[in-house]
């Protein structure tokens, strides 16, 4: 045992070639920066952030600052992204562009993307790095640098591959039967999309591509292959799923599992011969930061399966389906109204989320349990600017892919009531549940 | 994250980002070979097979034909009939109000002009899902001047009581709550049994009903015409033109469900609910009733699921029910529609009176209603595949 802690600590301390963290550095700023811009260009900034007239914060209160504000907190995360790029203030750019980004991404949850947590997750450790001038590793990157990247990497394909382990992925071939029909006006593929069959096929193919890519990439061997995998597979689903810098990112982090001198490999094959680096002595990882290192590998390793450990329901009451890596699982249809009731006079109103909220917004109030009590919180809060406390109801339906529709919360349940109380009313009815009254 | 099958009302992240419409353009190869088209085929569609032609292939084949019956017999045959009917409802008062010194009018005149309102206010509601393209987009946006509910009697007394002219296009002029249907409604019906009298003794009430149904009937033939081109390219041939709304077909189809979906709950919220007292109060609000005048608040209701209907089941060509595979689904989506439309047919008349005293009876219809919205929003909307699904800043 003492001996494996050894030759552990030996190997995280160990320094390699910093050529291909340094490349990912660069990737990871200007993928930074690309997204801040794009953002803007889009026009995002002002019909996502600025123009709704109530958001849903993931800190209860916290105001979303002015357009001039919000584009500042743009223009700093392209001048962080850039500073990353280019290496002239690596922990600078890291920390400015992480600042903003997660103060962006604190506004609204209805905005959450697994790949802006993805990308927070790296940010955060980039920046703990020990970046030297230039955006290098004066003397060599420590493995254990590198070997933390890989590891979140890695489990980003392992956690979404494990979550694709169910029924109704691998025998119904949903959600995927929903969504590739819409395709089938592509040319030359688009009657295979259309096909029952296919959806099946490509969620098989999704799993196992999820499961087996990262002991692909890590497997000197299959390396090239595993590299190859990632590139078509994120393309066709970036063609097929407009989802942004995503593929991308992945496409970049896939570096990582490279030889680490593989810029300085594929330079010198271009004819562009850069010498290696000297490494310096390869000194063992301290205990404590062995410890804290390892610790860390847990939590990332354990919090994506937290439901599974907690028997919570991450797909039809979603308790536990964000920061999982829980991608492309779900389709749902929803509706929601809500019963605002006055508790002094007993009056009631009826509220739809659409009167308040952005298309986008309710799109995913209407389908999550949480974001449904976010929104009765938020009416409880605006009733008492206004001088009445009221208690909120809501009449919530669902369909979780292609289900029949099925009441999601009890009807009886004040929301405004703390969320440990509704957990132990059981205010997420289970799926397949029936309340009394309803229609079969 | 994953992907959510939200109904949109608009296209995500609105129309802030596409432009709020599209300046007029000069008919292009494409408008005029749909204008052929449109010109060839009207009344040829004699089996249930698409306008376009028997439809084989899979389901984007079937989309595709579908989104040009929809619009052929449900968007241009009840935009064609509102025209026709508008133009005999301008008729009908002018006939009433061709000379009210000499020839004062009469009561069978007022009942005439009456029904001729009753009649032109069908079709217009069997279109009400037809919230958008030229009803609501710039330039044309001819919903609102032809149908803004409640109405404002005062603007409108205000223009009888003075001395300018009252002719068709001073109500164009109007802001739209002052001009259509509600107000020439609010003319024919708010003085009761004395509406003839009160038109003989007050020749610029009659004058007014005359100027409102010529702008009316100028903008029925707008709308029809607006539907054929330039809206008509847009919504069957998707994508293919600068400055389209829509993408794909895919896009005009989700358009088509999601209205029938928000047309049902409007008829629950809005339509019922609103005289019910949902909207705050605990007791019923009859003067909230649309049509509340005329009485037609519940035909207005059953003309607009009859219109939900029309694109569930399509007329001689497609409707949406030929999208879905799930046998059980369209079984069900179907019996609800049918029980949704014979709670509202059991309703007596008029609505406002219902609501106070038989409020039960509202409230079973209300439920199934949204029954109905329950399976076209959260049960036909993913199955179809009409889901927002991803969009530009969506992920997974």
């Amino acid at each position: 045992m003492a001996a494996a802690r050894t030759g552990l600590r030996a190997w995280l301390g160990k320094r390699e070639d910093d050529a291909g963290l340094v490349l990912f550095r660069v990737l990871f700023g200007l993928l930074a920066a690309g997204a801040a811009l794009r953002f803007v260009a889009k026009g995002w900034v002002e019909a996502l952030l600025g123009a709704p007239p109530v958001h849903l914060p993931w800190v209860r209160g916290l105001e979303t600052p002015s357009n001039t504000l919000l584009y500042l907190l743009f223009a700093a995360q392209v001048l962080g992204g850039l500073l990353v790029a280019t290496g002239r203030a690596t922990r600078a750019g890291l920390g400015l562009w992480l600042a903003a980004f997660v103060y962006v991404e604190l506004l609204d949850k209805t905005l959450y993307l697994n790949h802006y947590v993805f990308l927070t997750l790296v940010g955060a450790t980039l920046l703990t790095l020990p970046w030297g001038p230039g955006g290098r590793f004066a003397g060599g990157a420590p493995r254990w640098a590198r070997a933390l990247l890989q590891l979140e990497v890695g489990l980003v394909w392992l956690w979404a591959g494990l979550a694709k382990l169910n029924a109704d992925w691998l025998l119904r071939g949903w959600p995927l039967a929903a969504w590739l029909p819409r395709h089938g006006d592509l040319p030359l593929i688009g009657p295979l999309l259309e096909a029952p069959a296919t959806a099946l096929a490509m969620s098989w193919a999704g799993a196992a591509y999820d499961l087996l890519i990262p002991a692909l990439l890590l497997w000197p061997r299959s390396r090239a292959t595993g590299l190859a995998l990632v590139v078509v597979f994120h393309a066709a689903v970036g063609l097929l799923f407009p989802i942004g810098v995503f593929p991308w990112v992945m496409i970049a982090s896939a570096t990582l599992f490279l030889r680490p001198d593989w810029p300085r490999r594929l330079a010198a094959h271009l004819g562009q011969l850069r010498p290696a680096p000297a490494l310096d002595h390869a000194a063992p990882l301290s205990a404590p930061a062995t410890a804290a290192l390892l610790g860390i590998a847990a939590l990332l390793s354990l919090w994506p399966g937290r439901h599974l450990l907690l028997g919570w329901d991450a797909a039809w009451a979603e308790r536990g389906h964000r920061f999982a890596w829980r991608v492309m699982l779900i389709e749902k249809g929803g509706m929601v109204e809500l019963r605002v009731v006055d508790k002094a006079t007993g009056k009631v109103r009826v509220e739809r989320p659409r009167d308040q909220l952005r298309p986008w917004q309710e799109a995913q109030v209407r389908t999550q349990p949480d974001l449904i009590r976010d929104y009765a919180l938020l009416l409880a809060d605006q009733a008492k600017l206004g001088g009445a406390e009221v208690a909120v109801y809501a009449d919530a339906w669902a369909s979780l892919n292609g289900r029949p529709a099925q009441r999601q919360l009890r009807p009886d349940l004040d929301l405004t009531r703390p969320e440990a109380e509704l957990w132990a009313e059981g205010w997420v009815l289970p799926l397949g549940g029936r309340w009394p009254g309803d229609p079969d | 994250m994953s992907p959510r099958a939200p109904l949109r009302p608009a296209h995500p992240w609105g129309g802030a980002l596409r432009g709020g419409g599209t300046p007029p353009r000069p008919p292009t190869k494409k408008h005029l070979c749909f204008m052929m088209f449109m010109l060839s085929t009207a009344g040829c569609t004699g089996s249930k097979d698409s306008a376009a032609g028997s439809v084989s292939g899979g389901r984007s084949a079937r989309a595709a034909a579908l989104i040009i019956d929809l619009h052929a017999d449900l968007g241009q045959d009840r935009y064609n009939r509102f025209a026709a009917d508008s133009a005999a409802l301008a008729e009908a008062l002018g006939a009433l109000c061709a000379d009210p010194s000499a020839s004062p009018p009469t009561t069978e005149g007022v009942e005439a002009a009456r029904a001729a309102w009753w009649a032109a206010r069908g079709p217009w509601k069997q279109a009400e899902l037809i919230r958008f393209g030229p009803t609501v987009e710039y330039p044309e946006r001819l919903g609102p001047p032809i149908d803004t509910w409640p109405v404002d009697p005062s603007a409108v007394e205000a223009l009888v009581a003075g001395e300018g002219p009252l002719d068709a296009a001073t109500f164009a002029a109007q802001g739209a709550r002052a001009r259509g249907l509600p107000v020439i409604e609010h003319l024919l019906w708010a003085d009761g049994a004395a509406t003839a009298a009160r038109l003989g003794a007050e020749p610029r009430r009659c004058a007014a009903l005359v100027g409102l149904s010529g702008d009316l009937e100028t903008n029925a033939e707008a709308l029809a015409a607006a539907w054929a081109d330039p809206w008509g390219p847009r919504l069957t041939a998707p994508g293919a033109g600068d400055g389209d709304r829509y993408d794909d077909v895919q896009d005009v189809v989700d358009e088509w469900v999601n209205r029938m979906a928000f047309t049902v709950e409007n008829i629950r919220g809005a339509k019922l609910g609103g005289p019910l007292g949902e909207g705050g109060g605990s007791s019923a609000q009859p003067a909230l009733a649309e049509s509340a005048a005329s009485g037609r608040g519940l035909a207005d209701a059953s003309d607009a699921l009859a219109g939900v209907a029309a694109a569930w089941a399509g007329g001689d060509g497609l409707g949406v029910i030929d999208l879905v595979e799930d046998e059980a689904l369209a079984a069900r989506v179907q019996q609800r529609l049918d029980a949704s439309a014979d709670r509202l047919s059991a309703l007596p008349s008029p609505l406002g009176q219902t609501v106070v005293e038989q409020p039960e009876l509202v409230q079973r219809a209300q439920d199934a209603l949204n029954a109905l919205q329950v399976s076209l929003q959260v049960e036909l909307a993913p199955a179809i595949g009409v889901t927002v699904t991803f969009n530009d800043n969506d992920g997974d």
